[in-house]
């Protein structure tokens, strides 16, 4: 579905060549919920721009849905597949109201505007905007703002949805309806790329990429992630309340595969062993 | 220095943003103010910091005596004691070096040349940064949890007792928040009064004195945070998520499973510990966790269409004024042909017609006149200094005020150019009031589409004119924001200096930073939604032309036509 082989990419800052990315080699499936974390400056944004054709690498190849990314014409096209869900509420919004905003996708494909009406509707349904169609943009607030351009990406009915820090504006309420939006896509088969920068956003993801200066530092699940790999320490995270609990419990003699990830799960642990006693 | 609000009253217009407020935070103590996006809590800060006026009650910062009428002094003691750093404070830097942006509220207070540079050096050390790897380097080069910890040593520099943080943490990496949240922990140590306002309650609250938690508008909640955990209710209701600690707790207690309900994992560990001691069994399989994850999930849904709920009540249905219906080609045609005859009008009843005109316009879009002089406010000054440089004379004067005379007919001719400038802004207002994005973005393109011939790429044209318009609103408040944050900074402390063309640098530097970043971020936005200048496309918004469209048209073509040979 999303290959990337060999791939490096550097920027333009005034006179220097900034390197982001050093020989990327990366797949993922169609169907998978992968989180991408790395600090600034880590190469997350240069490796999602590579996925949408937004940007092209200076070696190496990126194939997308079948694409190979080094023709413009597939980069054009690729975003027939990928669409993505940008950080700043007040950034990628392009119109007055949230009808006019889900419908400039979709003009540009060239689609009949009966079909157009329909898909701008339910859009909006569900991502619960349909009664903001015609609201001021400015009167929305920055949770609906977000909310809006899942709905204009979800719109194009994309294969690969990527949500670039899309939550790290927002407030809890904000955060936990964007990423249940992303849960019932990917319900559906919607491929999910999240990137952030929050920890505990990172639990919901099967697969979790640690990214810095360009390189991709890890590649596995989040239980692998806190409990053994050197990540967190490397980077001076804080261990998440449950890993720290975790950890303790490792001490005592508890398995891998049975350490907790979340509260439901802590409770299921101590709940058996005092069913045992 | 302690902090006393009273029957804090906020009012915006017809909208309470705050009210009933009491709070009192002790001297050298940390108080944590958290509630969702829009409960109030950033205007409360400004409240506090004396950058906002309430509409009642009152805000006592150290020993000032309320009944005094001093404001301006109470005033002045709070600007110099007390400083505030805003949201995302990376976005108002604006000088070449570390050194000059952290310096810069102290030139400002007249600190002199030798105590300056101590205070800055101390400053930096006091957010983690070492001097002599900072002072010189660029702050826009620097990282994004550098760039912030670069704008609070602008307010350390000012040696406040007071220092408040808006979402000090909001959009750091984990590093960066981890850092941050000890600085803030080391400064209240050093016997600082801190505010915080937050909604990452898992960051501040293990720290916090004190915490109040505001909705909407209303603080519901105030006391020690430990209490305030044990009462999940509060916090939900709020639109917060109670500290993770804490939830694990109240996810075990619910299981049956004697734990206090901590804030911090240190205190849960030896409960925890002891259970798992007791039976140091290995675990094979565990129950399904995914019985209990649906069942979060089906909460959450619950929560979700609550919130819809209250949401549908603020529903906004789409505009039906009569200008807002017409045919945007023919508003187009009305403000072009309007604008010409307005400003080809020499006579007092051509003016008098055309002001008339311009009146029924705005009654028939509905837009009411505070609207247009909020709107018109910026032209004003513009305008008002037009009118009285073409009535002032040196030679010919029909009144003398010393060297300078006035000459009525410059009075009488500059006051007839600065009234049709008026009228076709406001024109112009009532345009881009009543046409909306899509509209306006064809219309614009339908009238250009002929210069495509020689070349011009009008859908990219039309995109970009519908796109300034849509962010005219979003430019004012960028405007606003960082107004405020000079303010905070003393920049209005110094009368008529604040117009120096050195000040106006300082707000434009970070205010272009800020357009081009959006500018940027916007054509990404455009790029990957697959717009494309020269592949077909269909359009949300088609433009028909009904018979209301020929009849509008025929009644301004004669309206502009009386007005141009009236007037003329």
């Amino acid at each position: 579905m999303i290959e990337l082989r060999n791939v490096s990419y550097s920027y333009r800052d005034g006179m220097n060549l900034v390197p982001a990315l050093h020989n990327i080699n990366l797949s993922i499936r169609q169907g998978e919920w992968a989180a991408i974390t790395g600090g600034n400056g880590s190469g997350k944004s240069s490796l999602i721009r590579m996925i949408n054709g937004l940007l092209q690498p200076a070696e190496g190849t990126v194939a997308v849905a079948g694409l190979d990314l080094k023709s413009a014409a597939h980069r054009a096209a690729v975003k027939q597949h990928v669409q993505m869900v940008f950080q700043n509420p007040d950034a990628q919004i392009i119109g007055r109201n949230p009808a006019e905003d889900i419908a400039f996708g979709l003009e540009n494909r060239g689609i009949n505007r009966d079909v157009m009406i329909t898909r701008v509707e339910g859009a909006a349904e569900q991502v619960e905007l349909r009664h903001k169609l015609f609201a001021e943009v400015s009167t929305l607030s920055g949770g609906q703002k977000q909310r809006l351009a899942a709905a204009s990406s979800l719109a194009l009915a994309p294969e690969i949805l990527i949500f670039d820090e899309a939550t790290s504006m927002l407030d809890p309420v904000g955060r936990q309806r964007i990423l249940s939006i992303a849960k019932s896509l990917h319900a559906t088969g919607v491929t999910v790329i999240w990137v952030t920068q929050r920890l505990q956003e990172l639990f919901a993801a099967k697969r979790i990429l640690v990214l810095d200066a360009g390189r991709i530092r890890f590649d596995g699940d989040a239980r692998s992630l806190f409990y053994e790999s050197d990540i967190p320490d490397r980077y001076g995270w804080e261990n998440p309340p449950i890993v720290t609990i975790g950890k303790m419990m490792r001490e005592q003699g508890i398995p891998l595969q049975a350490l907790p990830l979340d509260e439901a799960e802590l409770g299921d642990i101590v709940c058996e062993l005092n069913c045992q006693e | 220095m302690r902090i006393e609000l009273s029957g804090i009253e906020f009012r915006y217009g017809q909208e309470t943003i705050l009210q009933e407020i009491e709070l009192s935070v002790a001297s050298g103590s940390l108080c944590v103010i958290c509630g969702q996006t829009g409960s109030g809590k950033s205007t409360l800060l400004q409240v506090i910091a004396g950058l906002e006026k309430p509409s009642a009650g009152s805000v006592v910062v150290g020993e000032a005596d309320p009944n005094s009428n001093h404001e301006q002094r109470a005033e002045r003691l709070a600007k110099e004691k007390l400083a505030i750093v805003f949201q995302m404070p990376e976005t108002q830097l604006f000088a070449a070096t570390v050194k000059a942006d952290v310096e810069y509220g102290l030139i400002l207070r007249n600190v002199p040349k030798e105590e300056r540079l101590e205070r800055v050096k101390r400053a930096l050390r006091q957010v983690g940064l070492e001097p002599s790897a900072f002072l010189e380097r660029s702050p826009y080069l620097l990282s994004g949890g550098e760039k912030r910890r670069v704008a609070i040593a602008g307010a350390l520099a000012l040696q406040p007792e007071v220092l408040i943080l808006d979402e000090p943490t909001a959009g750091l990496d984990p590093r960066a928040s981890r850092d941050l949240r000890e600085i803030v922990g080391q400064l209240r140590d050093l016997g600082m009064t801190v505010i915080v306002s937050t909604h990452d309650l898992d960051a501040f609250f293990s720290l916090a004195d004190q915490v109040a938690v505001i909705q909407k508008g209303c603080v519901v909640y105030t006391g020690d945070p430990r209490q305030l955990v044990q009462e999940p209710d509060i916090l939900q209701q709020a639109g917060l998520d109670l500290p993770e600690t804490a939830q694990i707790a109240h996810a075990l207690q619910k299981r049956g499973i004697p734990v206090p309900i901590a804030l911090t994992v240190d205190e849960l560990l030896p409960y925890l510990e002891k259970r798992v001691n007791a039976k140091p069994a290995t675990i094979e399989r565990m129950e399904n966790p995914a019985i209990n994850r649906n069942h979060r999930e089906e909460t959450l849904s619950e929560n979700r269409e609550a919130t819809l709920f209250a949401e549908g009540a603020a529903s906004n249905p789409p505009a039906d004024g009569k200008l807002q219906r017409l045919d945007p080609r023919v508003k187009w045609f009305a403000l072009l042909v309007l604008s010409l005859a307005i400003l080809g009008i020499e006579t007092l009843l051509g003016m008098v017609l055309a002001t008339g005109m311009v009146l029924l316009i705005l009654q028939m879009a509905g837009i009411g006149l505070r609207t247009v002089f909020k709107m018109a406010r910026p032209f004003l000054w513009m305008l008002f200094f037009i009118w009285i440089v073409s009535a002032l004379t040196l030679s010919r004067g029909d009144l003398w005020f010393g060297p300078v005379g006035i000459r009525l007919q410059g009075a009488w001719q500059g006051g007839l150019t600065v009234v049709r400038f008026l009228l076709v802004i406001v024109l112009g207002i009532v345009f881009t009031e009543t046409t909306s994005g899509a509209p306006l973005r064809e219309g614009f393109e339908w009238l250009i589409r002929p210069m495509r011939k020689a070349g011009i790429p009008v859908r990219d044209v039309s995109l970009a004119v519908s796109i300034t318009l849509q962010f005219v609103p979003w430019m004012a408040e960028t405007i606003t924001r960082l107004r405020k944050a000079f303010k905070a900074r003393g920049y209005d402390t110094i009368g008529m200096r604040k117009w120096t063309p050195n000040q106006l640098a300082n707000l434009f530097i970070p205010l272009l930073i800020t357009v081009i970043r959006l500018g940027d971020e916007l054509a990404t936005a455009i790029e990957s939604r697959g717009y494309d200048r020269n592949a077909e496309r269909t359009s949300w918004h088609e433009l028909e032309w009904g018979r209301s469209d020929t009849v509008s048209l025929a009644v301004i073509t004669i309206a502009a036509g009386m007005l141009w040979i009236i007037g003329s």
